[in-house]
Formats: structure tokens, sequence, C-alpha cells
């Protein structure tokens, strides 16, 4: 396999490993991320504003006696380097003692070959991008006579890696290209504004839908106009796909081993019981087909693998990485989780959820509240009491027919009775914006919304 | 403490404008972070980390050309003017001025800037707290609490002259609870902050914060559903400011004025909020977590009065806002970091006390809501809309405060809410948070005292 390690970033490891050892650390890990970007926004069809940055942190855990400290750094001299190192071994000291963490002493995943579909050497010129943008801006500002300003339009694109290094030889790197443009509408009719906005990403511009996201935001941006709020009672509730993927993101720590430990997962007895309706199968799939980025190792540079977190209702597994696994006597299913400025922790690759049995047709049949907009999810959610309370905007429907645009709503329920209060799901697959979850349509019961 | 060579500062900058830049600004930053954090009543992490890097802005006409690097080296520092250059460069336009160097005056006082305390008494404290807070009650299943510090230096030089120095002390106590009882689960959260050294934290009552949480995780086992639908409210104060933070503040920013994506954009001058408010954003508060001494282009911060007695009468502005607008320098040019170009920002932003008791609001409804803390929000500046959670809240009923209720959700919109607030009280306090914006994360205060809201959509499952 083809290294993919710059040399400056090799050189910087070497140092890091080195200093780390004489200065006392017993083991040592690095990771240094780097990324360069360009993008652009757009105004009135100029270019408001035009960045290009290029930076990289290294982050460094040391472990000694038993304990680990972490620290990081965006300066690489060796001074900083020096200052880091010291910063973690002292922190090391005050940590509680954790005979659980320690370094992978798995087989070195020494070097990965980047898939060459993440790095596709993009032809489109800084020209052409900037048109491309403004293109963009003109196509939403012309495309409904209602739109009376596109506040939020650009594109951009940025090249990030990531290496992994340790002193029992691992080293592991990342490196992938992406880029997206975005486009809002602020529309306005007789004293009523409303606004909506969408997104498009790829590897390279040529991947973009600016047409699809242009229509998306003129369609349901006009319609939220005509929106009222409904009646206050309880709705059946199927939300678009890129909120679906909001809403059940909202509640990820439900699937942590280390919230578990921490005593701050409500679920951390549950595995083994009844957590969902038994239609519903959520999964983590990293090499799941369709998805955006496939990432081959987790951030401790295992190789990752499939996991069933829930199967058909019934609470299955956490995510593990080598130090909870230890901690709980299971084995490690390779959820490492850690950036260059945190510490190790766990995390999703890629959540699928199983398709069900019934047709979207089926889904759709009765009324229901579909919702595409949604405000304060994150705010309104308590993690630990399941309870959540958000801004909502949609439509109304029976089937596919429109009964009444939806807007100046709240809708409020508890996550743990909305799953298994699941009361149908499709037998097709969709995605979000961004490709990183797919789930099938589904219809929940329990939720009450706020309106008139 | 110097982070960059006065003599490459200047040569950037006349580089810039020699490729036709009108104005060329440098923000050189260092940040020294740390965050202690204790679970279990042991310490679960300790860990710190510098963020250093220099930000770039060219502008041409009002068109931003943005750039950052963590390097400060002459060669480097061109090649980024360079490339942002490439496209728009013509003939020289503007000059550069030699700089007048200027250490910012602090409004803040320090007595022991972080880094210097021993971090054994970070330790200490965060214990004290821990324990403090399990004692309360055996229903409390875990504890936490954190120390954060941030120690910001920073450097602005511009294509003007400008060329000052400063240094920012952020410190922030966090303690976080769960409760537990029969298989119910709810949590209780405070997190206060400031513009100080350590001596903040080591004065800080701490068992005011163990009080609170362990309060609020408490309070709502076996709370009610709260009422859904429109309702009168009263917000008590502190952190209930966040509802003029998004509803309002956001909207007078002239990040959105500019683009006309403020509902209030042609609005100065004109009656916008009920005659019983009065709004101030004011960056020079000493010592509390929204201030500054300069904002992140070198202007002074100030005190800026947003409504008076329900008139707009100023937005908050920046540079390029000025430029677009036309609405005076307000010192209100923030950013996360220098990675982010600057943007008109709030500071400590707060609804004036008026002359009513908590008691005189809560008397005057029939059946509503009480809100005692608040969590975050958001707001489309565009529409208005925003959003914000009701993190404790009780049930009025007949004029008294009766049963707790679940977390909620209160939505509206701007201009609509501003006309129904028709009670202002007195008991003025404010409360440290993040806020989001097109800039970054930045440090700021809401507050108010307590206020009624005739009628306000809250989300809840009764």
């Amino acid at each position: 396999m083809a290294q993919v390690i710059d040399h400056d970033i090799q050189d910087t490891i070497n140092r890091t490993l080195e200093l780390s050892k004489n200065m006392g650390a017993e083991e040592s890990e690095i990771v240094i991320s780097s990324s360069e970007s360009f993008s652009i926004k757009t105004e009135d069809q100029t270019v408001s504003e035009y960045k290009v940055t290029d930076a990289r942190v290294l982050g460094v855990r040391v472990f000694k006696d038993n304990r680990v400290g972490i620290s990081y750094t965006e300066d690489l001299s060796t001074s900083a380097l020096e200052f880091t190192i010291k910063a973690a071994l002292d922190q090391a000291v005050v940590t509680k003692e954790d005979p659980h963490q320690k370094l992978s002493a798995e087989k070195s995943q020494s070097f990965h070959e980047a898939r060459k579909e993440y790095l596709i050497d993009d032809p489109t010129t800084t020209e052409e991008k900037i048109a491309f943008a403004l293109d963009l801006e003109k196509q939403m500002k012309g495309s409904n006579s209602k739109v009376r300003n596109c506040p939020y339009n650009g594109y951009g694109d940025s090249t990030s890696s990531t290496v992994l290094a340790n002193s029992k030889g691992l080293l592991s790197s990342w490196k992938e290209r992406s880029c997206s443009c975005y486009t809002s509408g602020l529309f306005e009719d007789n004293g009523k504004e409303s606004m909506y906005y969408e997104y498009s990403i790829g590897r390279q511009v040529s991947d973009l839908e600016p047409e699809k996201i242009v229509k998306e935001v003129e369609v349901i941006g006009a319609d939220l106009l005509k929106g009222e709020a409904l009646s206050t009672g309880d709705y059946d509730i199927i939300f678009s796909p890129s909120l679906l993927s909001s809403f059940l993101g909202t509640f990820t720590h439900l699937y942590s081993a280390k919230s578990a430990l921490e005593n701050l997962n409500p679920w951390k007895e549950k595995r083994g019981t009844s957590v969902a309706a038994k239609a519903f199968t959520l999964r983590d799939l990293p090499h799941y087909r369709d998805a955006f980025t496939q990432t081959p190792f987790d951030d401790e540079g295992f190789p990752v693998r499939d996991l069933t977190l829930i199967e058909q209702g019934v609470l299955q597994n956490f995510w593990h990485n080598s130090s909870t696994a230890n901690e709980m006597n299971e084995k490690n299913n390779f959820h490492a989780s850690r950036g260059a400025r945190g510490p190790l922790s766990v995390g999703p690759h890629l959540l699928v959820v199983d398709p069900g049995k019934n047709t979207e047709d089926q889904v759709k049949d009765g009324d229901y509240f579909e919702i595409v907009s949604l405000q304060g999810l994150g705010s309104g959610s308590d993690p630990m009491s399941g309870q959540f309370s958000f801004g909502a905007s949609g439509y109304l429907k029976n089937g596919d027919e429109i009964k009444q645009v939806v807007r100046g709503v709240t809708v409020s329920g508890n996550f743990f009775d909305v799953l298994r209060n699941i009361k149908q799901m499709g037998n097709q697959t969709r995605t979000d914006s961004q490709r990183s979850m797919f789930a099938p349509m589904i219809r929940f019961g329990g939720m009450r919304v706020g309106g008139k | 403490m110097q982070l960059i060579q006065k003599d490459t500062a200047q040569k950037v900058i006349e580089h810039a404008l020699s490729q036709g830049a009108g104005f060329c600004d440098l923000f050189i930053e260092k940040n020294q972070n740390s965050n202690l954090q204790v679970l279990n009543s042991k310490v679960h992490q300790a860990a710190s980390g510098v963020d250093f890097g220099v930000g770039v802005r060219l502008l041409f006409g009002t068109k931003v050309l943005y750039g950052y690097t963590n390097q400060t080296d002459l060669d480097v520092l061109i090649k980024v003017v360079n490339q942002l250059s490439a496209l728009d460069k013509k003939d020289p336009e503007a000059s550069a001025q030699s700089f007048n160097f200027e250490t910012a005056p602090s409004i803040h006082q320090i007595t022991v800037p972080l880094g210097e305390e021993p971090i054994t008494e970070k330790v200490d404290r965060l214990m004290a707290m821990d324990k403090m807070i399990r004692e309360k009650d055996q229903r409390l299943i875990q504890v936490k609490t954190s120390l954060l510090q941030r120690r910001q230096s920073v450097e602005i030089f511009n294509s003007e002259g400008l060329a000052k120095a400063d240094e920012r002390h952020y410190i922030r106590l966090m303690g976080y609870a769960v409760a537990e009882d029969k298989s119910q689960q709810s949590e209780g959260y405070e997190a206060p902050g400031a513009m100080a050294g350590w001596e903040w934290a080591r004065a800080y009552p701490i068992e005011q914060i163990a009080d609170i949480v362990s309060a609020q995780a408490l309070i709502k086992l076996g709370a009610d559903n709260c009422p859904a639908g429109k309702l009168p409210v009263v917000l008590d104060n502190g952190f209930g400011g966040v509802i003029f933070h998004e509803a309002c503040g956001h909207l007078l920013e002239t990040t959105s004025v500019q683009k006309k994506a403020s509902v209030f954009w042609d609005k100065k001058g004109e009656m916008i909020a009920h005659s019983a408010v009065s709004a101030i954003d004011d960056g020079t508060m000493p010592n509390e977590w929204g201030s500054i001494n300069i904002d992140d282009e070198g202007v002074p911060t100030q005190r800026t009065q947003l409504i008076k007695d329900g008139v707009l009468t100023n937005f908050l502005s920046d540079k390029v806002g000025h430029m677009k607008t036309g609405h005076p320098l307000t010192g209100s040019a923030r950013r996360q970091n220098y990675r982010f170009a600057p943007a008109s920002r709030m500071r400590n932003t707060f609804i004036e006390p008026g002359e009513h008791s908590l008691d005189d609001l809560v008397a005057s409804i029939d059946h509503g809501i009480y809100c005692k803390k608040m969590g975050g929000g958001s707001v489309q500046p565009g529409t208005g809309e925003f959003n914000f959670a009701a993190q404790e809240s009780y049930l009025i009923e007949k004029g008294k405060i009766t049963k707790p209720l679940k977390s909620s959700t209160l939505i509206g919109t701007g201009p609509e809410v501003l006309q129904k607030i028709s009670m202002v009280g007195n008991n003025f306090s404010l409360a440290a948070g993040m806020c989001g914006s097109v800039s970054g994360a930045v440090p700021t205060t809401v507050g108010q005292p307590a206020l009624k809201i005739d009628e306000i959509l809250v989300g809840g499952q009764g």
C-alpha cells in the first residue's frame, strides 16, 4: 500500500515521539489533523467573502504510571512540542489512574492508501468556482418572484487529512477532498416572510446539484409563506430524510459505552431489552456502499467493522473503544473517536436503519405532519429524561395530498416513548443531504404539536 | 509577549495594498486553553492546548478576502496575500500608515493571571463542588464538575496605522448532575463564567452552583408535562435574557442588517417593542463574560443603547457593516479565533430593569408558565423566527407558582414577542453563554430582570 504522509508530517511525528520518550512518557500517541480549504460567499451577485486557509494541529496523548495526559498545539516548533508534552505529562499526574487506556498492541495498520475517489483532482478553476457560486445565487433569485433576497449563498472545498501514530509503531493516515454549495431564499409576499436553505456535497464541482437545491428551496420556501399553525394536539410525524438524521442523532449517547461507564447513559443497563418498536433495527455499517465517506479505521487505528446497535427493537451493543471494552470486560468493536484536541471517546461511523415492510404509500396513508424544517432540537432536548421540544415547519398531509402548510408550531415528546411508538416503516432506504445516515421513511406516533 | 515581528506585519500590509487592496488587517492570536473535569469524584480529564495563527484580511471595496495560517514567516504570509488577491489584483489605491503602537487599556482587572494558578488548587475547587452537590440528595446518581480556562493574547495591525495588543482571560465553572428516581432521570446544569483571572474562581460561591444544579435535577423528577399552546409566560432573570438575544439581538447585528436579512434592517428610530422595553449591549462591564477591552478589529468597546422605551436606537456594527450600512462602529467586531473574519456580534446584552417585583409578574397571570431557568436557542434573522428552551419551569395557577413542569421550547417571532413584553421586573442579573454565528462561537452574556410576556407559543406534551 502506498504511503500518503508528507515528509514534514513524518518529521514532526518522529520529533514528537522522540521528545516524548526523552521527557519521560512511557508511551505516546500523536494525532495530526491538517486542512486546506477555499470558500466563497456571494451577495447581490458579487463575491462578498473569499477565503483560503491552511492549518494544522497536533494532539498528543502520553502514558505514565497508569495515567494519561493530553495536550495539543498548533505551533509545531520543537519548543512548542516540548511545552505541549510537558503539559500533558503534568496533567497526567493529577488525573485518575486509568489502567484500561492503553495504546494499541494490535498489529499496526502501517499505511493506508487513501481511496482514490476521495482525492479526485478537480480541474475546476477558481474563476469557474466563483462563476458557479454566482450562478447559483442568480438561479435562486430568479426561481420565484417572491424571492426577495438570497442571504446565504456560497461554495467551498477542502482537503483534510489525519495522521495517527504511536510509540508502538502504529502509523495510519487518511486524506479526503470534498466540496459543497449552499443557497437560501428569503421569500416575501404581502408582508409575510419565510426562509429556507439547502446544500449539496460532492468530491468535485461536477458532483454538486445546484438545480436540485434551488428547486427544493424555491418550492418549500414559497410554500412556507402560506404556513399556519396546526391546532394543538397529537399528530403522527414523518421527518424529511435530513431531519430524521438530526432527530435520531440527538440521542446517540444512548449507544455509547463511555457514557454508560460514566453513568450518563439512561440505557446503560438495557442491553438485551426492548427499547424500540420491533420493526426498528439500527446498525453501524462503516462500509455502506452509498455513504459519502467510508473510513477504514477508527481513531485508535483499528480497522472498522459492522455493528448492530438495535435489532428488532432490542438494544444489542454499545460503541466501544479499546479502553471502554477493557473496562467492561467486553470485546472492542472499534468505535474509537478522538480529535487532536480531545480525549479518547467513542462515536458512530455510519448509521443505517433497516428498511421496513410497508410501502411508502402505506406509511403516508392517513393524516400526518411532515416536518421539513426544525429549530432548537439540541437546546430543547434533555439527554437523560429523553424529553425533547423544538420549533417546526412543514406540511399536514394525507398520502401525497397537502392539506395545510404548517408553520409556527412546536413538537414535543419523549424520545424513549417515540421509538417504541413507531407506527410504520417504509421499505425504501433514503439518505440525508450529506449521505451520512441511511433510513427508510418512518411514521412516528406519540408526539404533541403545540399550535392554535 | 510579541506574537509577530512588527516589521513582518508592516511588510505584509504594504504588500497587500500594493496588490490594490483598499484596507488590510492582521489578527495574530495565541490561545492557551485548559479543561479540567471531575467525574465520580476523581479527576477524569485534564487537557490543555495552544492555538496559534494569523488571520489576514484584505478589503477590495466591501469585498472580504480572508486567509489564515499557523505560521508567521514573512514568505508564508506574502503567499497568503498573493493567493487572496490573485483575481482582484489592480493598481494600488491606498498606502499603509505607520504603526501607532498601543496596548489596549484593560477595563477588566486580573489579579491571578490564568495559567499561574496551581493545578492542585483547581482540583480542590472542583472536588469541593462535587462533594457539595452529592451531599444534597442521594437521588443524585452522577455529578460532573469542570473548569474551562482560556488565556487569549492578540495583536491587531491594520493599514490605517492601528497596532494594538490585548490579553483576555476567560474562566468558567460548570456543575452538572443527574437525578434518578424509580427509573426516571433528569439533569441539572449551571455554568457561570467571567473575563477574569483565577481569583474569580477562587472567590466564586460554588455552593450556589451546587444549590442550583441539584435543585434543577431533582425538581424535574416527576414533573408534569408542560402544557402546549399559546400562554402568558414569566421569564425569570439571568438566562431568561436569551429571549432578547435570539428574538432581537441577532437582528440588530449589521451581519444580518447589511444583507437586509433582518426584519429590523430599516426600522431605526421606529417603535419595535413595547414601551416597557429598553435594551443595551455593553462590552465595558467589568469582568463580565461577554466583555472585551477592544474588539477584534482593534476598536475600543462601548456601551450601546439598542432600544430605548421600545424605540430602536442603534445597531451593532463592525467595519464592513459600517461600510455597507453607514451605521457607526460600536466596537462589536468579534470572532471565535483567527480562523474567522470578524463580524458584528453581541457582548453583554440585556433588557434594563423596570419597576415590578417577580411576585407582581406572577400574580398578574391566571393560567400560564413561570420559566425559572432557560436553556439555549436560535433564530432565523431573515424572518425573525426564534426558539429557546425552558430547562426549569413551573405552572402558574391563579397568580401562584404551583407544580414543576418538564422541559419545553418556546417559539415566536422577534417583532411579535417584543410587543408582548408588558411588564419588566426589578431583579436584574446576567448569565454566561456561548453564541454561535458567522464568525464562530464567542463568549456572550444574556441578561434581564424577570419579564412577563402576554402570550407566546409553548411546546409541551400537556
